[in-house]
């Protein structure tokens, strides 16, 4: 077959869709035909490629797990900041290959952002002025986000004496771009953990503890709270000692298991893991073990993980606590597979102070577009 | 080839270049498209395949022996991981070949509908072109001069995606 080479559409399309995000931008210039395959939302939805994006070293990084660890420029990418200074950030959401964020300068203003992390197109929704005199700063906002409706959660803590500490709690509708008028109130008798909550059937889900490690439940619709008891033995603080407390919250990771399931990972002790399912309310046992499995012993030597979270396809992402090492538990083939240790990013630091943030701040996995910012919000 | 195979139906291809190939008939049914003419009865004589030549073809040959060779992944469940180990290492050898004949093969392929194997090319391809520059895919791939962006367009989509072009 001398001369013309012709790659026919559907093998360039097989071709281009195993690429990584970065060539494929680049591609765009190769040729108007290029361009127009790239370009087409159906070529992006249908490669379908999910990257996680993760605060951790600062300010945040993605990983491509569909790239060989040892292709650095590809498996692990630095996101540029967004800000010029700011001293916390959240991950709230994603919808589209848009990422929702917000930052936190250090005038204290609260920028919530729209993200593309492909283009790195972004676009600010809103710019929240620090909470006002009387309202104590304490912690960063906590949000959650409805995929469904893209409305976005969010908790504000304030104190107005003499109904002791609550948490105010108002919607941001993306989709008018603005808040909903009527806050509701919850009484502050616990703390989040992690700031994205997990969205599964028209509710949000928060781990929180305070004198019991629980579940908080938000009803979007009926704007209505509920709480959830933990599986048998898990609700008590006293499962963690107080000296470990900060680092070992994350023995309980919350998920949804592909949308169809609330999913709880727990820590029986240092190297196992339990992976627990809820069932419908009203079930005399409301969690089901589903199963354990190991992790942490590498011939005679010992690592500790914590779980980060629960990815698409019942895969649990987790972090080992001295090593910086992420690795992947794919729960339907009981098989781990190791990612980039986050130590290879060239400017990382491992800074302890910031260690309670960095645990808190759950990872995000969203499915690459080119969707731009500036199209989502169209009032 | 292994013995058990070797008194099983034969099946002759023939390449561009009139040179013909004598195959087992499990090593062709690889082929999704040698299986529908076996199954049409359209295979009796020899298959002519006037677009492959023979160097691509007796490549295709070796694969198809190869994966026929090897037990099928959904065959059964706990197939021992030496042999999908044997199968990867031969595939990643298979595929040490220069850009113009991994193109030759990913077209044979595909003509000859071989989902493997046009899987494990387009995979070379993508691995052998995702660090190079626009300008070096179009002379790889040998793309249409007429057929790119002008200098505007070419200079908007580069300051777009600046950080692709780091």
């Amino acid at each position: 077959m001398d001369g013309n080479r012709h790659i026919p559409d559907d093998i360039l399309h097989n071709i281009l869709a195993r690429l990584p995000g970065k060539p494929l931008l680049r591609f765009r210039c190769v040729s108007t035909h290029w361009n127009r395959l790239i370009s087409d939302p159906y070529f992006m939805k249908s490669r379908s490629r999910r990257m996680i994006m993760l605060k951790y070293p600062s300010p945040l990084a993605v990983i491509d797990a569909n790239v060989p660890v040892d292709d650095k420029a590809h498996s692990m990418v630095k996101v540029p900041s967004l800000l010029d200074e700011y001293n916390f950030v959240s991950m709230v959401g994603t919808f589209n290959g848009i990422v929702i964020l917000v930052l936190i300068d250090m005038s204290l203003r609260s920028h919530m952002i729209l993200y593309n992390p492909l283009t790195r197109a972004s676009k600010t929704l809103d710019v929240m002025d620090p909470q006002p005199p009387g309202w104590t700063f304490r912690l960063p906002h906590r949000y959650g986000f409805d995929t469904n409706d893209l409305q976005i959660v969010r908790f504000v803590e304030c104190g107005h004496p003499p109904g002791g500490q609550r948490f105010k709690c108002d919607v941001f509708d993306l989709k008018t771009s603005s808040w909903s008028k009527s806050p509701h109130y919850l009484k502050k008798e616990f703390f989040f953990w992690g700031d994205g909550g997990v969205f599964l059937n028209g509710c949000l889900y928060w781990t929180i503890s305070l004198m019991n490690m629980g579940i908080i439940a938000f009803n979007i619709k009926e704007m209505a709270f509920s709480h959830i008891t933990l599986p048998h033995g898990y609700h008590s603080m006293e499962i963690i000692p107080i000296t470990r407390r900060i680092t070992d919250c994350q023995g309980a990771v919350l998920g949804s298991l592909d949308g169809r399931g609330l999913c709880l990972i727990t820590k029986d002790d240092t190297i196992t893991f339990n992976v627990w399912v809820m069932n419908k309310p009203g079930v005399e046992n409301l969690w089901l073990k589903t199963f354990t499995f190991t992790l942490g012993i590498e011939g005679d030597r010992f690592y500790e993980f914590h779980p980060m979270c629960i990815l698409d396809k019942g895969i649990i992402l987790l972090r080992s606590k001295g090593s910086h090492q992420l690795v992947t538990y794919d729960m339907s083939k009981d098989t781990f597979r190791n990612l980039n240790g986050l130590a290879s990013l060239d400017d990382f630091e491992d800074k302890d102070t910031m260690h309670c943030d960095r645990i808190r701040i759950h990872p995000i996995e969203y499915v690459e577009s080119l969707v731009s910012p500036s199209d989502i919000c169209v009032v | 080839m292994s013995t058990s195979s070797s008194s099983s139906k034969k099946i002759v291809l023939k390449s561009a270049d009139n040179e013909t190939f004598e195959i087992d008939e499990i090593v062709a049914l690889e082929s999704q498209a040698i299986k529908n003419m076996i199954e049409d009865e359209c295979a009796d004589n020899v298959i002519p395949l006037g677009n492959i030549d023979s160097k691509t073809l007796s490549k295709i040959i070796e694969y198809c022996k190869k994966h026929a060779e090897s037990p099928k992944k959904d065959d059964n469940a706990d197939i021992d991981e030496k042999a999908v180990e044997d199968l990867k290492s031969f595939d990643a050898e298979f595929a040490k070949v220069d850009m113009p004949l991994i193109q030759d093969i990913l077209m044979a392929a595909n003509f000859l509908n071989i989902d493997n194997l046009i899987g494990l090319m387009c995979r070379t391809i993508a691995d052998r072109i995702k660090g190079k520059t626009p300008e070096e895919i179009r002379k790889i791939l040998n793309i249409n001069k007429n057929d790119l962006l002008s200098p505007e367009q070419e200079a908007k989509a580069r300051e777009e995606n600046s950080w692709a072009f780091d």
